[in-house]
């Protein structure tokens, strides 16, 4: 592709494709481009189309009217959705979704809003949705226009050109430029570009993701429209232009039509046209003086010289013949309307098509609406700023028509501008981004000083020069959203930019991007999903209209018809809608306020609902079916048995008895599977409080076998947790205590028995953990497999032992007194150890066991505290009547009153008054 | 002192020719006070892919500033307005360097400098007298000298300030009136003591980011500036590559015939790069040394390394004393930092003398330099 010129083949396909003579005018865009609106509106009024037809799922047909009825605001997306039941797409058998997002400036609205105003026929044309999918394209968005941003040629073309994206050689070229040029010029440019993308893009590519079978489809409903209708307009993503369009040129270097894609090899012989020396379009001839400005990616002769001076690319020639549809089920698949976001829409968000910032472009293209309707929009006041920046170091800007002679360029004419009027049009660019700029730096400005103080005026004032200088330095007719960037950024970033001072550049990203949600108008078309959603609200009588906030309180546990609106709000909740929140209630996910009886919901509609609910609806036509398969689908993806059981007590909120046998299989495959003790531990215990809770909230638990399977794995794992990391310590403590607890009941006699010689295995080991330990011991004391006395021995052991085990008393004693706190009582011989161990331990010990003989006394109730001080206030010969005469010492106090007393004592030593005692 | 002996000329005596090219063909408006028009300005830096025809030559304008274009543009357009332009940044970054390419562009003058430091003084910055002179005609112009700021705005041209958060804030802030206002009062001069700047005056100074709190800059004196952050080379291929430039460049200044070794300097921009971003290109979590692991210190380096090849060895690049020079480079600022290095080695280097062998190999066995 070295040799790629520009030349007659352009002209030629412009003629085939673009030419009010024709019976079919192919007009291509880049989607969610405000220029390619801009020119589409004119070529609408001049061409007089009876029919347009736009690159576009076809199944979506039936919502053409819904797109443009007046109540429909955008941003909004056509949703399509396919349950690949069947496995044609492949054996996963998976559910696919896919959105094809409208922007007020997105070119395809713009032409099917004036189709509907001049009542001309309109159509998608291109495959069904599901079609797309076994084509071979997967994708998150419809109009991925990625062909045009990536290729071999724009990389190519970015290199050359010091722009430092393909969105800033787009906006550059095309956005701004592009206002001041006539159609037929634009149109030329636009072919250009296309054309070499698509050169630049191998054949196996399109085969691969299915544009090939696309543009056959698309071929094949422009040739029907073509019988019926006189004139068609044919609007698609440009990069399929030269695969719908067909000249002599094309059919010319096509060698064999019937080939299979990638095989077909073109050797052309250069023709009778003058072949151009090879450089590629944006190099520049040496010696020139000019800088970066005087290069142009789209120079050509005009002259009658060749593009392809090797072979012309079978990207561009082959044809693929349209394939039969398959036979699919009409409950598989669903296209709907919903609403969408500037957010969602950016593509700086991963949104991979369209441009990035979506509501500077939003705004651009209220200013050129309103010019040609001469209306007004909403300015900034700020024409003292635009004054004050007269006369600060304005940089000259580009000759362009010093290099479009040089290189023998079609400049533009005054013709070419807008057809002799050129200055007008040029000053109505100006203004148009000028304005947008400056509103902009306005209102961020506005932001930032709120927090930061500045930036003041006069940096406004600065920041506007800037751009309108950085577009005259970069050679651009216009300053757009880059040197916007740039300005804010070195105007109003004070100091090094990081992320304490970057608040100005976030500020500016948060503006760019715009946060208008669209609407959709009522009597939209709703899948069945969104018609059970306010079936469900009519029942349980909540306002589904309004977008206020509202509280509703559910006694669940009382009423069946509140643990019915329980359910609702969690099924909500799980299906990501934002329309309920719990504000109060039993928390089963944290184990929180399990003892509330009630639940406190606040709740509001918004757009954003049903836009989450028309997303879900490909999961189920009900509430219920949804959240199901939903989870269901995410059991089958997870592998760790924590939260597994985690997802099941969602299940169980939502009332959602889980009976998938297939489910049922692989949670018991991730559990053998899983040996993540904890992780084993934690579904041990969500799964004793479902079975617990299952009458309370009347939902059927059903998974008795799987919480056998948990015990028995617990078990097996249990032997090796004699030494476990501090943090793990409490969690361990916990799952010992929920195993005591449940395998205490009847049934459970031989798990019982198994648990008994784990924990006295666990016992030998020397490393034990001495809190594990005294757990363990408490255990066993309470399954009365050990006596006080062994225990009394046992923690003699550490208590008056060496040091190191001395200073692990107090975690032997927090272990103890977890499992079997009424020990304390019933022997009185561990409470003296006690004592004498606290008496005799040095100071500093005791400071260091402190902490973790406080957590040991903090299991006990406040009645057995009560109990307990006064037992040790009776070896001391005090009561409790005793302890409340007394008031509390300062610590100053208690200094000063120890200080005197070593005086005292000192004294008394010295005059001997101890003398003989 | 010919120009030829001269260390370190200034950069509008280094690229004299390419200045005076873009000058003959530049046709394009210059703002008042400029030698060249911002476009051509930006060509000087940044280069330009096409010759340009003087005295029957074609001269090649080359790059001479590497990392991000659009922050010389926006300089370019700062200093074409009303604010001055502070560059601040990390050691080592070239904010000096761009700074004396933008005065040779713009006013073929990069030397008109106040040098930053603790003890400046505000006469450094504005104007001191002739003692002698003063003594014997009194406070006339005659005796006054003229200091940088003074120089920049009685002939319309750029002065630069060096690391002027490590002069007192006092003294900083004495450039607050002249940035504001564009006129400096000598009071002794009496009625004749107003200095208005002529056209194409500005002030362009650099602050490196280490001294951040050693001497803050006012918020008034920030107002007056538009601020630019320069950020380390993010591209081992480009700081390879400026690494080449830049040695090239010292070699032939001073008149070393050696020619400079492009592995060698893939490894050291590999070295910087991975220790500066704390991540090797196969993936390794590298602890990051505290010093300032910069391009202009692997380009110290390097020249160090060939200096001694050059006067003590046999001419050739030798990884040991590369090794060696490393070691000096990083410890020089903290000792701690030699540990993370010598693991580096163990770690990264090992791997790539394993998968790559070579000069790789060669670099791994140096190591023993390390301990």
């Amino acid at each position: 592709m070295e040799g790629v010129l520009r030349g007659k083949e352009i002209l030629g396909l412009k003629k085939a494709a673009c030419s009010y003579d024709n019976p079919c005018f192919y007009f291509p865009i880049r989607h969610h481009s405000p220029v390619c609106s801009f020119h589409l509106k004119k070529v609408i009024e001049e061409y007089a189309p009876d029919c347009i037809l736009i690159e576009g799922p076809d199944n979506a047909n039936d919502l053409l009217e819904e797109l443009v009825l007046a109540g429909t605001q955008a941003p909004f997306a056509i949703y399509y959705s396919y349950h690949d039941e069947k496995g044609l797409v492949n054996d996963k058998k998976e559910h696919y979704r896919c959105y094809y997002p409208f922007l007020d400036y997105s070119p395809e609205l713009v032409a099917l809003r004036m189709a509907k105003k001049k009542e001309i026929d309109r159509a998608f044309i291109d495959l069904p949705y599901e079609e797309i999918l076994i084509a071979g394209q997967e994708k998150e968005s419809y109009n991925d226009d990625h062909y045009l941003a990536q290729n071999r040629f724009i990389q190519r073309l970015l290199e050359k050109s010091d722009m430092r994206s393909f969105e800033e050689f787009w906006e550059k070229y095309f956005e701004i430029e592009g206002l001041t040029q006539t159609e037929d010029l634009f149109l030329e440019h636009m072919l250009l570009y296309c054309v070499l993308s698509r050169a630049n893009t191998s054949l196996n590519e399109l085969e691969e993701e299915g544009c090939l079978e696309r543009e056959a489809y698309m071929r094949e409903k422009i040739a029907a429209a073509k019988k019926k209708y006189q004139r068609v307009l044919v609007v698609t993503g440009g990069f399929h232009v030269a695969g719908l369009v067909e000249n002599d040129w094309l059919s010319a270097n096509r060698e064999d039509a019937g080939k299979e894609a990638g095989q077909a090899t073109v050797e052309k012989e250069g023709t009778d046209a003058e072949v151009c020396p090879t450089v590629t379009p944006w190099e520049r001839k040496s010696g020139s003086g000019k800088g970066r400005g005087t290069s142009a990616w789209s120079e050509r002769s005009g002259k009658g010289k060749q593009l392809f001076t090797e072979k012309v690319p079978e990207s561009l020639t082959y044809r693929k013949k349209t394939e039969k549809l398959h036979k699919t089920a009409q409950k598989d698949k669903g296209v709907y309307l919903m609403s969408y976001s500037m957010e969602a829409a950016d593509r700086l968000n991963g949104y991979a098509s369209g441009m990035p910032h979506p509501m500077f472009y939003q705004r651009i293209w209220e200013r050129i609406v309103a010019q040609e309707n001469k209306t007004s929009v909403t300015s900034v006041n700020v024409e003292n700023i635009v004054q004050r920046t007269a006369g600060m170091g304005e940089i000259q800007g580009q000759k362009d028509s010093d290099w479009k002679a040089e290189y023998g360029v079609r400049a533009e004419t005054k013709q070419d501008i807008d057809g002799g009027n050129a200055d007008a049009r040029t000053g109505r660019l100006k203004e148009i981004y000028e304005q947008t700029n400056l509103r902009f730096l306005v209102e961020v400005g506005k932001q930032v000083r709120k927090k930061e103080g500045y930036p003041s005026a006069f940096d406004e004032i600065c920041a506007l020069a800037m751009c309108r200088n950085l577009a005259a330095l970069r050679g651009k007719k216009s300053a757009g959203v880059y040197e916007l960037t740039d300005s804010v950024l070195s105007n109003y970033v004070k100091g090094e930019y990081n992320l304490a001072t970057d608040k100005p550049m976030r500020e500016l990203g948060k503006a760019l991007t715009g946060k208008r949600i669209g609407k959709l108008a009522d009597g939209t078309k709703l899948p069945p999903l969104c018609r059970d959603f306010e079936a469900l609200t009519h029942t349980y009588r909540l306002d589904a209209h309004s977008s206020a906030k509202k509280e509703v309180t559910l006694q669940i546990f009382a009423t069946q018809k509140h643990r019915e609106m329980s359910c609702f709000f969690y099924r909500m909740e799980f299906l990501q809608t934002g329309f309920a929140v719990r504000k109060k209630g039993p928390d089963l996910r944290r184990k929180k306020d399990r003892n509330l009886i009630r639940e406190i919901w606040e709740y509001r509609f918004g757009e954003g609902v049903m836009s989450a609910l028309v997303e879900a609806s490909v999961y189920g036509g009900t509430l219920a079916e949804a959240c199901r398969t939903i989870a269901h689908k995410k059991l089958m993806e997870e592998t760790d048995a924590g939260e597994v059981s985690a997802l099941l007590i969602r299940l169980f909120e939502m009332g959602l008895a889980y009976d998938s046998k297939e489910g049922a299989k692989r949670l018991e495959k991730v559990i053998r599977t899983d040996s993540n003790f904890f992780a084993l531990a934690a579904t041990f215990s969500n799964l004793t409080m479902l079975s617990d809770l299952s009458g309370l909230y009347q939902t059927t638990f059903g998974m008795e076998d799987l919480k056998e399977i948990v015990t028995q794995k617990l078990l097996t794992l249990l032997i090796h947790m004699t030494t476990v990391r501090e943090e793990e310590t409490q969690k361990l403590l916990e799952t010992l205590k929920e195993l005591y607890r449940v395998l205490l009941a009847g049934g459970h006699e031989e798990e019982r028995g198994y648990f008994i010689d784990v924990l006295r295995k666990m016992k030998q080991a020397p490393d034990i953990n001495a809190s594990i330990a005294g757990a363990i011991q408490g255990i066993l004391y309470a399954y009365g497999e050990m006596e006080t006395g062994q225990i009394a021995l046992c923690m003699k052991g550490y208590l008056q032992g060496t040091q190191e085990k001395a200073l692990w008393a107090a975690d032997y004693v927090r272990g103890l007194f977890f499992m079997a706190r009424d020990i304390l009582f019933a022997d009185e011989s561990i409470l003296d150890m006690l004592d004498v161990f606290v008496r005799e331990t040095s100071y500093e010990n005791f400071l260091n066991l402190l902490p973790q003989l406080r957590l040991a006394f903090s299991y006990f109730t406040p009645v057995e505290m009560d109990r307990l001080a006064a037992k040790v206030a009776g070896k001391y010969g005090m009561t409790k009547k005793d302890f409340t005469r007394l008031h509390e010492v300062s610590k100053e106090e208690y200094e000063y009153g120890k200080m005197l007393e070593e005086k005292v004592l000192k004294h008394m030593g010295m005059t001997n008054i101890f003398c003989g005692s | 002192m010919s120009e030829q002996n001269r260390m370190r000329p200034p950069m509008e005596a280094a690229y004299k020719e390419e200045l005076e090219a873009l000058a003959t063909n530049d046709s394009e408006r210059k703002p008042i006070g400029w030698k060249l028009s911002p476009r051509a300005v930006r060509t000087f830096i940044l280069g330009s892919r096409e010759s340009l025809p003087y005295q029957g030559k074609e001269i090649v304008i080359g790059k001479k500033y590497y990392g991000n274009d659009a922050l010389v543009e926006r300089c370019i357009v700062t200093l074409a307005g009303n604010r001055g332009l502070m560059l601040v940044g990390e050691p080592g970054t070239a904010k000096s360097m761009l700074s004396e390419l933008l005065c040779a562009a713009i006013c073929g003058n990069s030397t008109n400098t106040i040098q930053g430091t603790a003890g400046t003084t505000e006469d450094m910055i504005k104007y001191s007298w002739n003692y002698a002179m003063l003594l014997d005609k009194g406070p006339v112009r005659e005796a006054l000298v003229p200091a940088p700021l003074y120089v920049g705005m009685e002939q319309g041209i750029l002065t630069r300030f060096e690391e002027i958060t490590r002069t007192p804030a006092q003294i900083q802030d004495s450039l607050i009136s002249v940035l504001s206002d564009k006129v400096l009062n000598v009071p002794e001069l009496g009625s004749e003591g107003l200095l208005f700047a002529k056209q194409g005056f500005n002030v362009i100074g650099t602050a490196n980011t280490r001294d951040k709190g050693v001497n803050e800059m006012s918020s008034a004196l920030k107002r007056r500036f538009n601020f630019e952050t320069v950020d380390p080379v993010g591209d081992v291929a480009l700081e390879k590559q400026i690494i080449l430039q830049e040695v090239e460049k010292l070699t032939k200044e001073n008149q070393i015939e050696m020619s400079v070794d492009e592995d060698v300097a893939e490894v050291l921009a590999s070295t910087y790069h991975e220790l500066r971003e704390g991540v090797s290109s196969m993936g390794h979590q590298i602890d990051r040394p505290s010093a300032v692991m910069s391009t202009a210190e692997a380009v110290s380096v390097y020249y160090q390394t060939m200096m001694s090849a050059y006067y003590y060895g046999d001419s050739r690049m030798s990884m040991a004393a590369i090794v060696q020079n490393l070691t000096g480079a990083v410890m020089k600022e903290n000792k701690d930092d030699l540990p993370k290095v010598r693991s580096y080695f163990q770690t990264v280097i090992r791997d790539k003398s394993a998968k790559e062998g070579g000069i790789w190999k060669e670099y791994y066995e140096a190591k023993r330099y390390l301990d």
